[in-house]
């Protein structure tokens, strides 16, 4: 950590946010892996058999993770202690060790980045929504945990950046672990709405 | 009015990003109870007032990066200051003798807006606040404070 403090160019390090994200997740309430298992994967089928068509399915678990990451984001800021990230490296180290360790347990690693820290790859195995699961044929398309884009975009633009979040990898596809890419688009200035003009 | 040495709180407002007040709680009020629309101004001022006096302290600054207002005070009573990078802005006003309330306001954020206003499935993020058990349990909580005192001020 001395040797970090002196070299403050040396942004990419990532251990003083995997220790975040370990001492957040020994706080946090506990459920069962199993249980979101299996409650997620008959919240996707239920899906299936309501629209029928993968497209749209892969819309709505992305809806309802956006809702979810709306609302997600207040309570990793008061859970987290972390600080204001200065620069995009850190936003994409802070959501991969520290927010997807608090909440979902995996640990996850920033796999690439773009020069100006705008577009990154996060990169996680042993995904808990996906243990026992097949796709059947007719659902090859299916973005299985689609909902995870959605509560990154989510928490993304309740702090002011709009941004595009995609499955890039998926260990049901044969992958080895689950992959999102994630590309911010534009950062919002603070507004206020002033009545009297 | 303020009484010499008596530690008090006087009132947390709640607004969201921009700038509508979605909580207001008072304690201890020696002024005339404002009516509806009186009250009304007063948040807009009040959201108003803290909006600009970021963006001024942020032109002001020396370093530039992060620099955010903790609290100001004046010769009657103390404001003090939280924003969340969602945008949710906590100001809660003191008399002159309360220390620093930047943990209280972070404990505030985190124990009970998280817990029983986030987490409510039947409150629609940044309307105003109407969950009993929000205001029953903040109330509870700041009547435990140090800095607030178990007798009203004798005027």
């Amino acid at each position: 950590k001395q040797a970090l403090a002196r070299q403050p160019e040396v942004m990419s390090s990532s251990k003083p946010y995997a220790r975040l994200g370990d001492v957040a997740f020994d706080k946090m309430e506990k459920i069962n892996a199993e249980l979101l298992t299996m409650t997620y994967g008959a919240l996707v089928t239920q899906l299936i058999k309501d629209y029928q068509d993968v497209g749209m399915v892969n819309q709505e678990l992305e809806k309802m993770g956006y809702n979810i990451g709306c609302r997600l984001v207040d309570e990793f800021l008061a859970k987290s202690n972390v600080d204001s990230c200065a620069t995009f490296q850190e936003t994409a180290l802070v959501i991969a060790k520290v927010a997807f360790k608090m909440f979902l347990g995996v640990n996850c690693d920033v796999t690439s980045q773009s020069s100006d820290g705008r577009r990154f790859d996060l990169y996680f195995k042993d995904n808990p929504l996906t243990q026992f699961v097949e796709l059947p044929p007719k659902c090859a398309d299916l973005d299985y945990s689609n909902i995870l884009c959605g509560v990154v975009r989510g928490a993304l633009q309740m702090v002011q950046f709009v941004s595009e979040v995609k499955l890039t990898k998926s260990e049901l596809k044969g992958d080895t672990g689950t992959g999102i890419r994630v590309t911010i688009k534009e950062v919002l200035k603070e507004s206020y709405k002033d009545d009297d003009e | 009015s303020t009484v010499g040495g008596c530690r008090m709180i006087y009132a947390l407002y709640i607004f969201n990003r921009t700038g509508s007040c979605i909580h207001f709680s008072e304690w201890h009020r020696t002024r005339p109870v404002p009516n509806a629309e009186q009250r009304d101004q007063e948040f807009k001022l009040m959201a108003g007032f803290l909006y600009s006096l970021k963006q001024f302290i942020t032109t002001l600054s020396t370093k530039k990066e992060n620099d955010s207002l903790i609290c100001y005070k004046t010769n009657k009573y103390k404001l003090h200051y939280y924003e969340t990078a969602t945008g949710q802005r906590l100001a809660i006003t003191t008399d002159l003798t309360v220390p620093d309330m930047r943990d209280e306001l972070q404990k505030l954020y985190s124990a009970f807006f998280v817990e029983y206003v986030i987490k409510d499935p039947l409150y629609t993020p940044n309307t105003v606040i109407s969950n009993p058990l929000f205001k029953e349990n903040l109330d509870k909580w700041i009547k435990k404070l140090p800095a607030y005192a178990t007798q009203p001020p004798y005027s």
